[in-house]
């Protein structure tokens, strides 16, 4: 089911009047409900994988947890092999046995491996790595082994983020699931506000976008570098917008139930450096790639050579993590590469800003800001080409940079692409410079009103509703 | 506290409703009169098409419908009334839906459907395309069954009198922005008076080859709502005996024959009423870059040639 779908508008009220109407104890009950029905309105055998996971790790657990010495590593690693294993057989095979097949191929042999004809389930990258989040804290100690098989079996699967995060962990979410959460409404109102505005940047900008983009990138060969470099810009919005307004209304829709999920995104695209970047987009993910790989390779207490090297790690399980293929390898590659060099002129850059005014100091940071974008634009076109040939068909395109663009279906379509962008970004610019200058949050009833109906009826008249998947539900 | 808190929501929640749904009927009348005030543009086209055009000769299809078929010629030469009712971007359901409006109000004496080489091929944008036809559902109730292809809840959305304006504000101020530079001719041709270079043209060449590689490889998909809405349109023209005309208008470089192609032709020998014309290989205008206007459309000279060549087809049959 799709946040962006008059069946999610259905759903979500019915669970959510439900969830307040009902005895506190019968809640977590229909929480795990709804979340069922939610993900089996998509594939619902592949309930059955979740079911799987859940399982394992609910058990591994409890093993865990009174289990002593060695012991305890062994069920920790049978836990993560068994996520890992899903993993890798729903997503992960198919790309291994077609390298088995070129290899095989180079060397003239014959690879009888079968392929799998299965789709990959949704969210699938999501919920395992909440699951193994949950049996490592409790290796570690941090967390208490979770008795309550219901209460569990929601942590993974608590329907508004289940499918594309936030990944979280499981100190912040259990206690909250066994909380009990009286009607209030400022969680209601702060909640419909954050689903409203991830509304906005879906139907308004990232749907919008994606009508130009996926006109431009399954034909590069039919495009000039000027129409790359738009669509490219584009893509880097869309999927920004695509992604960060999924995680607003997943984050908007579990506060309108009292759940306070984590924070996803901070404006990425307002960063002044890479790693900034980086702590800004996506951030369930790259945190869980800090606690749990980052900080066990050594983190940043090991010696240069060797922290550059647990960056790249990181970086190309990273591009793995979002997909089985080489242009996903090559954006962490990307990013990996661009983090390192972020990393080794940081001390120098820092030296030379000392000796800059404020003034310069102020070009000089949206010179960065728009190094990072381009440089992180430029990584997206490996994420969104359909094979590495059409990314290298694109990148080679570059060269007739400056030549008209395509405009898509006509200057209307390509107008209101520009005039969602202008839109994102001025709201953006202020939330991100001037914090107290409030629209729909402003104190004053008749401001807040007007910014609230103004939201709504820009998304009303400017919004594409043409149902568009989410792109990070393939991960 | 939490009686309070609940007092509080339901209150606001109420006037919440009243403003939203006040709000909508305002804009909704705002945004209603604006888009009917047009007098040139597409949106003004579409009105005219769906609304007034009762001609002898209708032509449906895209924007390469729109661009190719010149009504004062054909008009002119064969003595009768024409309607250029190409829209960018459209496909056969738009086609049928606009075909079944007009039909009710006028039976032509023949009608030209222009048709995409790419007809018939899975697009799901084709029936999203359809939402340029929400303005008129009020006053054509028939079109309901065409809007409900764009999702399942489209009637429902109806509720809303702004939504059916969706997307149209920014054309809107731009067509009555422009309304002494757009076209004025009220017979539907909107000509392209630019010429493609030969520089131009050779990149055309390079990108079809690649272009025409990839597809060679690829499973070519029939969407079978698309044939049926095909068959729809013919079989309208059939029972009310429409000499009609179907036409793939000329391309820059030729286009190889394909599935979709083959099928396009197909179905019309069913029908007796029916001409099937392609000119995807005619050497007329293949490599004749200075009739093109770009990779997909004739220019204004171009439309010319062509539209009077078709003009003694018509007269042949």
């Amino acid at each position: 089911m799709l946040f962006n779908s008059f069946d999610f508008v259905f759903f979500y009220f019915i669970v959510t009047i439900l969830y307040y109407v009902l005895p506190y104890k019968s809640r977590w009950f229909l929480l795990l409900a709804a979340s069922c029905y939610f993900y089996m309105a998509f594939v619902p055998l592949y309930i059955l994988i979740l079911g799987f996971t859940i399982v394992v790790d609910y058990f591994a657990g409890i093993y865990i947890e009174n289990a002593v010495g060695k012991r305890r590593k062994i069920l920790l690693i049978c836990s993560l092999v068994a996520n890992i294993g899903i993993l890798a057989i729903f997503k992960y095979y198919n790309f291994i046995n077609d390298n088995i097949s070129i290899l095989a191929t180079n060397l003239e042999l014959s690879n009888n491996i079968p392929y799998l004809n299965i789709l990959l389930p949704i969210g699938l990258s999501f919920h395992t790595f909440q699951a193994m989040s949950y049996t490592i804290e409790v290796y570690r100690g941090k967390q208490k082994a979770e008795k309550h098989f219901g209460i569990y079996s929601l942590y993974v699967m608590f329907y508004p983020q289940l499918v594309a995060g936030p990944i979280e962990r499981p100190q912040n979410i259990l206690p909250q699931l066994h909380a009990k959460h009286e009607f209030n409404y400022a969680n209601l109102s702060a909640g419909l506000k954050q689903m409203a505005w991830g509304f906005f940047k879906k139907l308004v900008v990232a749907d919008r976008l994606s009508i130009y983009v996926d006109t431009v990138y399954p034909n590069p060969e039919l495009h000039n570098g000027t129409t790359v470099v738009i669509s490219s810009l584009f893509f880097a919005i869309q999927i920004y917008c695509d992604f960060s307004g999924y995680s607003d209304i997943a984050i908007g829709c579990a506060k309108t139930m009292g759940f306070d999920l984590m924070t996803n995104f901070k404006r990425p695209y307002f960063a002044k450096s890479i790693s900034d970047f980086w702590s800004r987009w996506h951030i369930s993910l790259s945190t869980w790639f800090r606690d749990y790989l980052y900080i066990p390779l050594g983190g940043n207490r090991v010696k240069i050579s060797r922290r550059f090297l647990n960056l790249f790690i990181v970086f190309i399980l990273s591009g793995l993590w979002h997909g089985a293929s080489y242009n996903f390898i090559i954006w962490g590659v990307l990013h990996g590469v661009y983090q390192i060099i972020g990393l080794a002129i940081k001390p120098y850059l820092a030296k030379l800003e000392t000796h800059f005014s404020s003034f310069f100091l102020q070009i000089w940071n949206f010179l960065k800001g728009t190094m990072v974008l381009s440089i992180v634009t430029f990584a997206w076109i490996f994420f969104r080409a359909d094979s590495l040939t059409d990314a290298f068909t694109l990148i080679s395109n570059l060269k007739s940079f400056g030549k008209m663009p395509f405009l898509g279906s006509g200057i209307n379509q390509f107008g209101h692409c520009i005039l969602a962008i202008i839109l994102l970004f001025s709201i953006e610019y202020v939330m991100e410079f001037k914090p107290n200058f409030k629209l729909i949050n402003n104190s004053k009833p008749l401001i807040r009103w007007a910014s609230i109906m103004a939201l709504l009826f820009i998304i009303l008249v400017f919004g594409v509703f043409n149902g568009g998947q989410f792109i990070y539900f393939q991960f | 506290m939490q009686k309070i808190s609940l007092k509080h929501f339901i209150k606001n929640l109420l006037i919440f409703v009243l403003v939203i749904f006040t709000l909508d009927r305002v804009f909704g009348y705002v945004l209603e009169k604006f888009y009917f005030s047009l007098k040139t543009g597409q949106f003004a086209q579409n009105t005219y098409a769906l609304n007034e055009a009762a001609p002898d000769i209708l032509i449906f299809g895209s924007s390469r419908a729109l661009h190719h078929y010149s009504t004062p010629i054909l008009s002119n030469q064969l003595g009768l009334s024409v309607y250029n009712a190409g829209r960018d971007g459209q496909f056969l359901p738009y086609y049928c839906a606009s075909q079944e409006v007009i039909l009710e109000r006028k039976i032509p004496k023949i009608i030209i459907l222009d048709v995409n080489i790419w007809e018939l091929g899975p697009n799901e944008s084709k029936y999203f395309k359809l939402a340029s036809l929400l303005p008129y559902v009020n006053e054509h109730p028939l079109l309901r069954k065409y809007t409900a292809e764009i999702s399942t809840y489209e009637n429902l959305k109806l509720i809303s009198k702004t939504y059916p304006y969706n997307s149209t504000l920014l054309i809107s101020v731009y067509d009555y922005m422009n309304s002494d530079k757009l076209p004025q001719d009220d017979r539907g041709y909107y000509p392209l008076v630019r010429t493609v270079s030969e520089k131009e043209f050779n990149i055309y060449k390079d990108n079809q080859e690649v272009y025409n590689q990839k597809r060679a490889k690829q499973d070519i998909k029939i969407d079978p709502k698309a044939v049926a809405y095909y068959r729809q349109f013919l079989k309208k023209t059939a029972t009310l005996n429409i000499k009609t005309f179907v036409i793939i208008s000329p391309t820059i470089l030729t286009e190889p024959n394909s599935k979709e192609k083959s099928l396009l032709k197909e179905i019309t020998q069913e029908y007796k009423n029916v001409t099937f014309l392609d000119y995807t290989s005619d050497t007329l205008y293949n490599n004749q870059f200075q009739l093109f206007a770009d990779e997909f459309h004739l220019n204004n000279i171009g439309a010319d040639i062509f539209s009077k060549n078709l003009v003694s087809k018509i007269k042949e049959e």
